[in-house]
């Protein structure tokens, strides 16, 4: 498929990566030529300098000849402008990230959607509600919900007082509680282990699980038994991300937003109802001190200044702070920072972008793909086409890549624990995590 | 320099021109030459898939070229496709002189044309075939045709071609680099087999001599099958064929990719494709008053002789239907520039690139207006864009090292030739791959004369101009061997 991305951001790029390894033709378009050579280094790409929103700029990156376009610079604007262009140009699909939630009004005569725009990302909300997830589930460095709530895959780091540390799965002492979820990837020293029966489980080991919600809230009762829920969520930076979080945030617990701009501390004070909100900087003591930092307390850092947000996620470890998070927008940042684990961990707003673009890029048949947390992999949803390989055979005679695995079945709406020999029928919906390189394999498989 | 991916692509380089060898002795057989002839190609062919399949399995794994491993498989790619292709001149007995075999192999691949051969009647046919072929395979590159066939190679594929394509900015004809070089490759073979079939049945030559001929035309190279070059022939169809498909192959190859898709207006779009156009029709024509004024021979025959004298300089090509060298001086110094520039960017062409000389010549301009007005801002624009100031400086450096090793070259060389003007053009017509210079390496002469030391200077003077100075020259800053 030939791709047009507009914006060689951070989004960008990491579109034109996953894209890449999926053998697309990708032409990157932006009007910063700094930028482009940047992307260009590392990518086999082709590159147009020029102002997204411009005709001939687009006519120059072979709009016409492209099946997609996917805006994703910072300007709302330029990312609808070229979306409607791409659109008369006949472009099959246009994709656009919308920041400012203006733009998506509810009523149909002003629905972009209606104008042409396939899909239309919200970076920030999806990226809050990402964080909000996360916050839900104490222990949990990532969780989401898939199949309407029917699963959820979480993500949570095995300490020094785990009791699964240093053994196999099948060691553990609560063998009924690891035999109703299931692991399906392991994150270690940034790199992907795909699990076996015996993996043994080390120290700082980022395990990912996949199971029904009750399921997976008692394993974390019994993996983590010293993590309480959360009584207090402070919010460092009151911007777009910020403010989003706080609503989603303030009717499930006490949250603090701190905010050193008097006149945005005023506006989201206003758009806010039970958020405590403060005027301060929060990178100073008394600040920390005023918003009643204590041990049952989330903190998570979001605002523009990288360096600023890791270092106020330390100053609040000192103070007690059970949770830190921070959001990284420099990329280089994000291994540093997580190989040294300054914080439990980093929001990457990216990240969602990409997810929700790659869903959208699936087949049909592919309901929904999902990435993990800076782990080269994804989670497809597939349905089983009749007469596919899958169709009629059990888990263990199906020749699946080694970079890939099933995750759990659903028939008929009821969670199926993905066995070895749980056999497979048409229609089934399963999920199944593999490394980029294998999803065109198991589409094969399974369609 | 990461050695082991840097070499494991190096063999796949060496399979490609083993199993190539390997179908010269299928040539060779066709033709029922003698036994030895067909197994000297069968064992030179054997010994390269061997070694490469050797260095392949011994240094299996990951993929992942930086930049600076794009310019070593490069060098070393090239450097060992002229090892294992001499191997076929030393074991037939060709050639006996490893050093003028590798001469002659290098002269192949970088599409010079310069030879240490005399009696080319006297050649087997297989080894005729390779000979061509080498020049087949270096016109658009053996790395650029891996690039298009090796699927693995993403980013990596991207830094060989950078290294391998001539010209200052490397444009893409598609978004994967991959494509890129098999449309190129496409382009590439599709004018040597319409060249080939019409020097077949148009110009009436055997399927043997039009196949070799095309391979020499469409590569800029010059080797040909007769000792008198394509004069032998003595037609004016194979004349014009021959200077219709030279002045293509002169021509970036993008150019002739937009035309085949129904664009043929970018031809005359395209700045240096008018340059190149005008100066090769005036030089032409200058070239046939000079001559007809001084010779007997008919205004027709001088017009023939000089269009395509003319065009197998400008090309770097290196083909002769007179011996220019009896020409005028006044033609002999115009061909002597001519072959400073050479052919446009992203052509099989060699010499400096029309596009520098044409850069360079406009930053003169504006350098003569800016001592005029010192305060002036002119910002340079090629074909309506501006040109970047990172180009500019890149092709200034280019100029000054181009000339500096033409003149150490030059002083090099006048201890291996009689004298000065022999010198100086080997050094021009090496480096600028065109084959044959002035005077004892002149158009009727060859460089057997020259003493094998002299051959392996001037073999690497071809390494140097084929692969554009900077991709050689990298290799010898210290710092390229550290991590």
């Amino acid at each position: 498929m030939r791709i047009v991305i507009i914006g060689a951001g951070n989004a960008g790029r990491q579109l034109a990566l996953r894209l890449c390894e999926e053998r697309h033709s990708v032409v990157m378009v932006d009007a910063d030529a700094e930028a482009l050579a940047q992307a260009e280094a590392g990518l086999d790409i082709l590159t147009v300098c020029g102002q997204g929103s411009n005709p001939s700029v687009l006519e120059e990156a072979g709009v016409d000849k492209s099946d997609l376009l996917i805006a994703v610079t910072d300007n709302d604007e330029v990312n609808i402008l070229a979306c409607l262009f791409a659109n008369s140009a006949g472009v099959k699909g246009k994709i656009a990230r919308v920041t400012n939630p203006k733009y998506i009004h509810g009523s149909p005569r002003y629905d972009l959607l209606e104008m042409g725009i396939d899909l239309i990302i919200n970076q920030k909300q999806e990226c809050a509600r990402e964080v909000f997830n996360m916050l839900q589930m104490p222990g949990a460095l990532e969780a989401f919900d898939l199949f309407a709530g029917k699963v959820m895959v979480a993500g949570f780091s095995i300490n020094a007082v785990s009791p699964l540390l240093d053994r196999t799965p099948a060691e553990c002492d609560r063998l009924d509680l690891i035999q109703s979820v299931r692991v399906i990837a392991i994150r270690r020293d940034n790199e992907l282990v795909v699990p076996h029966g015996n993996t043994v489980f080390k120290q700082n080991d980022l395990v990912y699980l996949v199971g029904q919600r009750s399921d997976i809230t008692a394993f974390f009762d019994w993996v983590c038994p010293d993590i309480k829920p959360f009584e207090k969520v402070i919010i460092a930076g009151g911007g777009d991300l910020g403010l989003m979080l706080a609503k989603f945030i303030e009717n499930e617990v006490e949250c603090v937003l701190l905010e050193r701009d008097e006149e945005r501390a005023r506006f989201c004070s206003a758009e806010l109802n039970k958020t405590l909100v403060l005027r301060a900087d929060s990178l100073t003591e008394s600040a920390l001190e005023e918003s009643g930092l204590h041990d049952r307390t989330a903190f998570v850092a979001l605002t523009g200044d990288d360096e600023g947000n890791i270092m106020n996620c330390l100053m609040a470890q000192k103070k007690g702070a059970a949770f830190t998070a921070t959001q990284i927008t420099r990329t280089d940042f994000v291994p540093v920072v997580e190989q040294l684990y300054l914080v439990n961990r980093v929001v990457s707003p990216y990240i969602s972008t990409t997810n929700a673009i790659l869903h959208y890029l699936r087949s049909k048949k592919v309901r929904a793909a999902s990435l993990l947390h800076n782990l080269p992999g994804e989670l497809l949803d597939v349905i089983i086409a009749a007469s596919s390989r899958a169709d009629g055979k059990c888990i263990h005679e199906i020749k699946m890549p080694s970079t890939a695995i099933i995750a759990t079945v659903m028939r008929n709406g009821e969670v199926m624990t993905a066995t070895g020999d749980l056999q497979l029928e048409a229609n089934d919906r399963v999920l199944v995590f593999c490394h980029p390189g294998a999803v065109k394999k198991i589409q094969s498989i399974f369609l | 320099m990461n050695k082991r991916a840097v070499f494991h692509l190096v063999s796949y380089m060496t399979l490609v021109i083993g199993i190539a060898i390997l179908g010269c002795a299928g040539v060779s057989f066709y033709y029922a030459e003698p036994l030895n002839i067909q197994l000297s190609l069968v064992y030179a062919g054997l010994i390269a898939i061997v070694c490469a399949g050797v260095v392949g399995i011994r240094t299996r794994g990951d993929i992942n070229l930086s930049r600076r491993d794009g310019f070593g498989v490069v060098v070393f790619g090239w450097l060992s496709a002229t090892l294992f292709g001499s191997l076929p001149y030393i074991f037939s007995g060709v050639i006996s002189h490893p050093v003028s075999a590798m001469f002659e192999t290098m002269s192949g691949f970088t599409t010079t044309g310069a030879s240490v051969l005399s009696d080319l009647e006297a050649i087997p046919r297989g080894i005729h075939f390779w000979r061509a072929l080498t020049h087949w395979f270096g016109g658009m590159g053996v790395l650029v045709l891996c690039v298009a066939i090796l699927p693995f190679l993403g980013v990596g594929g991207m830094q060989i071609y950078r290294a391998e394509m001539p010209g200052p900015s490397k444009d893409r004809l598609t978004p994967r680099i991959a494509t890129t070089a098999k449309l190129l490759w496409g382009v590439y073979a599709l004018l040597t087999l319409v060249e080939a079939l019409l020097l077949k049945f148009v110009g009436k030559m055997g399927w043997f001599d039009s196949l070799c001929h095309a391979f020499g035309t469409m590569a800029t190279g010059g080797f040909s099958t007769r000792s008198a070059s394509v004069g032998a022939f003595d037609s004016i169809a194979i004349d014009t064929i021959i200077i219709v498909f030279m002045f293509l192959a002169g021509i970036n190859f993008s150019l002739h990719y937009h035309a085949l898709t129904g664009k043929p207006g970018r031809y005359f779009r395209d700045p240096e494709f008018r340059f190149y156009f005008i100066f090769l029709a005036c030089a032409s024509i200058f070239i046939t008053f000079n001559v007809w004024a001084d010779s007997a021979a008919s205004l027709g025959r001088c017009f023939r002789d000089a269009t395509f004298t003319a065009t197998s300089i400008m090309t770097t090509t290196g083909f002769a239907t007179a011996d220019f060298d009896q020409w005028p001086n006044a033609t002999r110094l115009l061909l002597v520039v001519m072959m400073f520039m050479g052919g446009c960017a992203g052509s099989t062409g060699g010499g400096m690139k029309i596009v520098r000389v044409f850069i360079m010549f406009k930053k003169m301009v504006r350098e003569l207006k800016l001592f005029m007005r010192p305060s002036a801002v002119i910002q340079m624009k090629l074909g309506g864009k501006p040109v970047e100031q990172e180009i500019i400086s890149h092709i200034s450096a280019f100029f000054a090292i181009f000339i500096l090793i033409f003149a150490i070259g030059s002083f090099i060389m006048t201890f291996f030739t009689p004298n000065l003007e022999t010198a100086a053009t080997s050094v021009i017509a090496t480096l600028g791959n065109i084959g044959p210079g002035l005077n004892a390496v002149g158009a009727t002469q060859n460089y057997a004369a020259i003493s094998p030391l002299g051959q392996g200077i001037l073999t690497i003077f071809m390494l140097l101009g084929r692969l554009e100075l900077y991709t050689v020259l990298i290799l010898f800053l210290p710092g390229f061997w550290k991590k």
